[in-house]
């Protein structure tokens, strides 16, 4: 017996081909969601030695007698290497020490610089970070405990600062980490990557070992922070699931559905929704920046196809950007708050979805949403519009016309604006003018926002028809008062850059033909306010931006 | 590690890498390089100043720190070490001790020493706003700076205070003490 889900009701479940549909299945506690959020092994494993590596340094803080007995028992291996030293083998590894600083330094600028032009920004703060990190955390650790160099036998190479950790070592083996999570793709390449800087690191080790500048404990605490630090950072801030490092040009905000994350979001449609889906694409990438939209196939005969948009954290991170952009170009227009969490913003889509589905609004029907990773990944389904064209590329007749007036009408019938009226989210089939993407609309908006929505509507359908028609039909639903005031408020950036884009295509100023038509003109509506928080928020940019070009200065000079 | 545990480890990165003043933490765990030890131990600045310079045969350590002087750090490197002192009247590293092989005393004049082993030469380098100048001993396989910068009002006053408050440890009694706290199984220098 097949159950409806949770968030969908009994009617959507039926209109399911029955092949489709599959019992539904509750987590237990404790199982992990479809795509669990983890460390993995080795990140445990190297998080676990560098806890080992502190508890041992602490132990050193106190007492300088303590060194001294480590040097007792380090000593003897030292002594061994130094007594097979040969001045080729010496000659190579100060060479080799001496390049460290150098090497560094050239792949902490060509990093930066590829980070820069791949405008991998999260990967470019992580790799600042962990590097700035283990890189002071060496230094205090250095002046904290303060053990000298090996005793008793002879250094032959160039040093600086106290022995334990040892911190160019430290700094290397978070510099191989960073280049390899934040330059190198997952998989073969990076497996390799590996093994080339673990021998390049353990040589250097050998060498530093070999010129009796480091104790070996000195090494094996640089190494566990050097590589624990970063580690554990792109682990947890950068996971490869959710940004990968890839050399093929396309939008950030866009995730890979193959992989881990496309059996996860088979799974948690099987078990959250009851439903049986066997393939799922990207679908429109290029009309979408603040989601990855799918389409998914679903078991059955013929072939039927659900929509989904995938949410992620990098998705709500867009939204605060974007809100927190508006504010300061524009002040507060309408709700600019940003969502708290990736779970609030697809239920509040899912819920204006559903309210503008009960107003028998032309939306494609909500099936409710599944979760992927707890917080951070959330997948909406709806209905699939398979076979319908953007209105931008039909012919637009007066049946059409008077379908996205009477949407517009709905809509503040019902107390919505749907904020992103646009061709791409305008979409024809059979005759029809569907509307899609409620990602934006807000409930209860100002009037302002519903007079723009009217506008936007009228300037889109008289793209592909013309301005008079439009016009004409527009006051059967609205009065005079009501289109000037729309054409009042929309313009500039209150239209979607894809009709700005699109009316300058044309070649035509619609809006002015619009405007011409009017029995009565109203004065722009200003879309500039000034608010306390307006301010505050530009004051508060421009000291961050002062602030971070000196960090930035500070870092470029050297990260060391 | 959960993401808050994570923000944790990094503010308090951030704290003891911005702001934490290593130098006192040093002072407050004995990690000044005293001319000094606790039985069994050996300052670990002093023995790290042998290493720096292994032709010193003698080594600059702390005798006190003077009332309104702090030990800000320990900077040692093959071949040169410097330590730094801040004072709340004179500014920041008013003090700077430096040992190296040897220095430069053109323009220096050479005064009586204290120090029977070792030669002094003093230069000063300003005398209105504070003081300025340079004070050198020379001896051995080595040469210590005392280098003042003191910003504060009182002059040339101080200086008196914090070289009274300077010493000089032997290489060969440091030897000793490292020989003596590892029961002879450790020397300072390589055969």
């Amino acid at each position: 017996m097949s159950v409806p889900a949770d968030g969908m009701s009994r009617a959507d479940a039926g209109r399911l081909p029955a092949a489709a549909r599959a019992r539904r299945r509750r987590r237990p506690s404790g199982e992990p969601p479809p795509l669990p959020r983890q460390l993995n092994k080795s990140g445990k494993f190297w998080l676990m030695v560098a806890g080992v590596a502190v508890l041992f340094c602490a132990l050193l803080v106190p007492s300088g007698g303590l060194t001294l007995r480590l040097d007792e028992i380090e000593g003897p291996v030292l002594s061994g290497l130094a007594a097979v030293r040969v001045d080729p083998l010496t000659t190579f590894f100060r060479g080799l020490d001496a390049a460290i600083r150098p090497v560094v330094l050239a792949v902490w600028w060509g990093s930066i610089l590829v980070m820069l032009i791949w405008r991998r920004w999260r990967h470019l703060f992580v790799w600042i970070g962990t590097l700035w990190l283990v890189s002071n955390l060496t230094d205090v650790a250095n002046q904290v405990i303060q053990r000298p160099r090996p005793l008793t036998v002879e250094m032959v190479g160039s040093w600086q600062g106290f022995a334990m950790p040892s911190r160019p070592v430290a700094v290397l083996a978070a510099t191989a980490v960073n280049v390899l999570y934040a330059l190198v793709p997952a998989g073969r390449a990076r497996d390799r990557g590996k093994l080339i800087a673990a021998g390049l690191v353990g040589l250097v080790c050998a060498g530093r070992l070999y010129l009796a500048i480091d104790h070996p404990t000195d090494i094996l605490v640089g190494v566990a922070i050097g590589v624990a630090i970063p580690l554990a950072g792109w682990r947890l801030l950068v996971p490869n699931d959710v940004f990968p490092v890839t050399y093929r040009r396309g939008r950030a905000a866009h995730l890979d559905v193959t992989g881990h994350r496309g059996e996860a979001i088979l799974r948690a449609l099987h078990d959250q929704l009851g439903v049986v889906v066997t393939a799922v694409k990207p679908f429109g990438l290029e009309g979408s920046g603040g989601s990855t939209p799918l389409r998914m196939t679903v078991k059955s005969e013929p072939e039927t196809y659900l929509f989904g948009k995938l949410y992620a954290i990098t998705h709500l991170r867009s939204d605060r950007w974007y809100k927190m952009g508006r504010t300061l170009l524009y002040g507060r227009l309408e709700d600019e708050k940003p969502f708290n969490t990736v779970r609030r913003l697809v239920q509040y889509e899912d819920y204006v979805l559903r309210l503008m589905h009960s107003a028998d609004l032309p939306v494609p029907e909500p099936y409710g949403f599944v979760e992927i990773t707890p917080e951070r990944e959330y997948l909406l389904v709806t209905e699939f519009f398979a076979g319908a064209h953007e209105v931008g590329d039909v012919e637009v007749d007066e049946a059409l016309i008077d379908q996205g007036l009477q949407i517009v009408r709905q809509l503040w019938e019902a107390g919505l604006a749907h904020r992103d009226i646009k061709p791409a989210n305008l979409l024809v089939r059979d005759g029809r003018l569907l509307l899609i993407d409620s990602a934006f609309a807000e409930i209860r908006p100002s009037p302002w926002r519903q007079a723009v929505d009217l506008g936007n509507m009228m300037l889109v359908l008289a793209l592909r028809s013309d301005v008079r028609t439009v016009y004409d039909r527009a006051r059967l639903r609205f009065s005079d008062s009501e289109i000037a005031e729309a054409f009042a408020a929309t313009r500039g950036l209150t239209m979607p850059s894809q009709l700005r884009r699109m009316i300058r295509e044309h070649g035509r100023d619609l809006h002015a033909e619009f405007t011409k038509l009017l029995p009565q003109r109203l004065p722009p509506i200003r879309i500039q306010r000034w608010t306390v928080r307006r301010v505050g928020l530009l004051a508060g940019v421009v000291v961050l931006a002062v602030l971070a070009s000196q960090l930035l200065v500070a870092l470029l000079r050297s990260p060391l | 590690m959960r993401r808050p545990a994570l923000m944790s480890l990094l503010l308090l990165a951030a704290l003891t890498g911005g702001c934490v003043n290593t130098g006192e933490l040093a002072e407050d765990v004995g990690r000044l390089p005293s001319c000094t030890s606790k039985p069994g131990t050996v300052r670990r600045g002093v023995l790290i100043m042998a290493q720096a310079v292994p032709s010193a045969q003698w080594l600059p350590c702390i005798r006190t720190v003077p009332p309104g002087w702090s030990f800000d750090e320990i900077r040692p490197r093959d071949g040169e070490v410097t330590m730094l002192f801040s004072s709340d009247r004179d500014g920041m590293h008013a003090l700077t001790v430096l040992l190296r092989p040897s220095c430069d005393v053109t323009g220096a004049t050479e005064v009586p020493s204290e120090l029977p082993e070792m030669r002094r030469f003093e230069r000063v380098t300003r005398v209105s706003s504070g003081y300025g100048g340079e004070r050198h001993y020379i001896f051995d396989g080595g040469c210590v700076t005392y280098r003042f910068d003191l910003r504060g009002s009182t002059r040339a006053e101080p200086v008196a205070a914090v070289s009274e408050s300077l010493a000089f440890l032997s290489r060969q009694k440091l030897d000793e003490m490292v020989r003596q706290v590892s029961g002879g199984r450790l020397r300072l220098d390589p055969d």
